[in-house]
This record gives structure tokens, sequence and C-alpha cells, in this order.
């Protein structure tokens, strides 16, 4: 039988972390406060793994293509073999890059912004929260709320800063939301993340408005929040119900959130 | 002060862990501090001393990675309290039984978090609760299965 001395505490303990949880409901600042004086380890271990990840599969992937070349090479000299391979692994590397750079520049050359290029450095803990950590903090001027893109479109918004790094929410995650218009009929409506990489829903579009599948979903900038004009993904799904006053739209959105790796944070306009 | 020592040792290389493997993969499974909360609660005869360690252990995560604080509190202080209710219970060397009580506990654990996070940051409860019971269910036995099978080999070598 259960002690009811025994039971104390952990009942106590319960309510404590009941109260925190309303303390903290009613007062996220003070969480982020505390977050911050902790995040130097964050900090280094998120710069370690993710660095450690970086050099890891450069060497798998030195090995594998090495392994490949000898097979091809087999006939012919030691010497002849190593200069091979090393031509043709960093000829493919250079190009790699060079492709990946390109697009980058392209986009930054076009964008009316001021961009701050940034890297991911670390995922969230949790699958359900879809945010990231990125490499630019409050040294390099990031500021909460600034936007998060890459050269496909929206990726999301800072929600807290550390001194060298900061949090990103995705626009896939539930409680994300932005502000934005369908390109082609200038309908504004608010699109809702569901945990999904591949599918957000777009509220508040009317039944009679005449949306087609495919049509390009732009960010509105009403609210202040996201600069207008950057596109945020293409409708992909329509169910209209003429008893209902709104249309179930859902938005594939233009960035593939399984693939971040160089982001550009949004400072402002040239 | 022994004890209270490795527990802090312990609970620092939960943290550390959990950090590295944030940025090292895009889906972390493992919760380190469930397992460690598991493998305290189990090993302790004491129950004011498990629900302590649940509830220490869940205020860091908090800390570290939750928009909350005491969502992992509140779920570890009752992962502990039963785990080490169920251990004074059963057969304390029973391997099957030891991953049976980390099942249950991290099914418990992922009720308790998805209900708080529906209700306090509106989450959807069935993904929310889907999304973090698998697959970590499955890591964290193996993990704690790995951990039990550690410990009583380090504990037969001490006693022969």
């Amino acid at each position: 039988m259960l002690n009811s001395k025994k039971l104390v505490l952990a009942a106590f303990l319960l309510i404590v972390s009941f109260i925190l949880m309303l303390f903290s409901y009613y007062d996220p600042t003070r969480i982020i406060q505390i977050r911050k004086k902790g995040y130097f380890l964050g900090s280094f271990f998120y710069n370690v793994s993710s660095n450690s990840k970086l050099y890891l599969s450069d060497l798998i992937k030195s090995i594998s293509e090495a392994q490949k070349i000898k097979k091809e090479n087999e006939l012919l000299r030691r010497r002849l073999d190593e200069l091979i391979f090393k031509e043709r692994s960093y000829y493919r590397e250079i190009q790699i890059a060079n492709q990946r750079l390109e697009k980058l520049l392209n986009f930054k050359e076009k964008t009316p912004y001021r961009l701050i290029p940034t890297r991911v450095v670390a995922y969230s803990l949790e699958s359900f929260f879809k945010e990231i950590y990125i490499n630019k903090g409050k040294k390099d001027g990031i500021k909460e709320g600034m936007s998060v893109v890459n050269a496909d479109g929206l990726v999301g918004k800072v929600v807290e800063v550390y001194s060298n790094q900061s949090k990103v929410m995705l626009i896939i995650d539930n409680r994300s939301k932005v502000g934005v218009r369908v390109q082609r009929t200038r309908d504004v409506g608010i699109l809702q993340g569901t945990g999904n990489p591949n599918e957000c829903r777009l509220l508040y579009i009317l039944t009679k408005s005449e949306l087609e599948k495919g049509d390009s979903v732009i960010t509105s900038g009403l609210g202040g929040l996201f600069p207008p004009g950057i596109p945020v993904g293409y409708i992909s799904h329509i169910e209209k119900n003429p008893s209902y006053l709104f249309q179930k739209i859902k938005v594939k959105p233009a960035v593939d959130f399984g693939k971040l790796e160089d982001l550009f944070l949004i400072e402002g306009k040239e | 002060m022994k004890k209270f020592f490795i527990f802090l040792v312990l609970l620092f290389l939960a943290l550390i862990l959990q950090l590295t493997l944030a940025g090292w993969t895009r889906r972390v499974s493992i919760d380190f501090f469930l397992v460690f909360v598991i493998y305290w609660s189990y090993s302790t005869k004491k129950l004011n001393e498990a629900v302590l360690s649940g509830f220490f252990s869940g205020l860091l995560k908090d800390i570290f990675f939750f928009p909350l604080l005491g969502i992992n509190a509140f779920s570890f202080v009752l992962v502990s309290f039963l785990v080490n209710e169920i251990e004074g219970r059963i057969y304390h060397q029973n391997i099957i039984l030891f991953t049976m009580v980390v099942a249950l506990a991290s099914l418990i654990h992922s009720l308790i978090t998805s209900i708080w996070l529906q209700v306090f940051s509106y989450l959807p409860f069935y993904s929310t609760f889907k999304a973090s019971l698998y697959p970590a269910i499955i890591y964290n036995c193996i993990l704690c299965f790995i951990v039990f099978l550690v410990k009583e080999g380090a504990l037969k070598k001490s006693t022969l």
C-alpha cells in the first residue's frame, strides 16, 4: 500500500511544476531569460556536433569516392589512381559548391532586401516543434522577429536570440502564422503550419474567391512581421462548400524543409 | 554526498548528449533525460530521491528545450514515482520487466507532455502524442536495455 507520507513530496512537486507552467505561460519572456543564461552550453555543443557531422560526412563521401575510382582504374598505376581520384573528387565538390553559391548569389542580387547569410547548426529536440538553430546571434545584429529565407522562399522567423546563435520557428510549425496573399487573385489570408513539412493550411479565403491549384502564395506584408512578396508556396488542394464562408485550402511550401542548409536573415530594405 | 555528485554528473552527461544529438540529426528520437530518470528511479530505493531526481531533470530539460517551464518536470515526477513504485513490486533483475517499465514510462511521458502542450501551447494532441511516442519509445527501450546490461555486468564484476 502507498504510504500517504510518501505521496506528500510527489504531490508538492507536481503542484510546483503546475505553478511553473502557469507562471511561464503568462510570462514567457522569463524562461527565455533563464535559457539565455545557460545558452553557452547549447552554443558550444551545437557547434561541436554540427562541425563534426560535416567533417564526418565529408570523410565518408571521400572514402566512397575513393573506392569507386579504385574499381574503375584497377589496371592503372597507383600514382595515376591517386591523381584521377583527386581530380574527380575536387572537381565534383567545386562544381556542386559553385552551383549552390551561384544560386544563392543570384537570389541575393535579385532581392531588394539587405540579407545576412547564415547556416543551420542544430534542429529542435522534439519532432513536434519545427524549429532550427542558426549560427548568427545578438553579436551579429540579429533581432527577434527577423524573417529567415533561402533561395526558394520563406523559411520562418527568429523567435529567440542568444549571443552567438538564434532559434528559428519554421513556417510549418503548428504555432506559426504568416500573413499571405495569393499572387494571381490578390486574395489575402493567413498561412498556418500543420507540423507536416509538405503541407500548410491557408485560412480565411472566402468561398467566392476563384483560386486554382498551383497558384503561387507570397507574403502579404500585412501585420509588419514579414516583408511583402516573399514566395511561400503553391496551392496544392482546394475544397469548396457553398454553405461555408471560407474555403479549405492546403499549400505546399516552396522550401524543402528536409534540406535546409544555407539561409539568409532579412535585415531590411536596401 | 557521493550519490548526489554522481547524480549531477549523470544529469550533466544527459544534457550534453541531448545537445550534441540535436546538432547531429534532424529528428532527435532518444530522450536521454527520460532514460536517466527511469534508470535513477529504478536504481534507488528511496521514493523521495526518485521524485526529486525526476523534478530537477525535467526542469533542466524544460529550461533548455521547451517553451514552458514545468511540463517535463511534472511528467518526470509522475514517471519517477511510478517507476520507483513498480520497482519495489517486481523482481529487480528481470531485464524483460525492466524494458516493459521503460516502455510504459515513455508512454506516460508522451501522454502527459502532449496534454500540457495542447492546453498551454495549442499543439494538436494526437499529432504531438504520435510524434513524441514513436520511434522514441523504441530507442529509449534499447538505450535503457544497454544501460541495464552495463550496470548488471559491472555489479557482477564487483562481486566476483
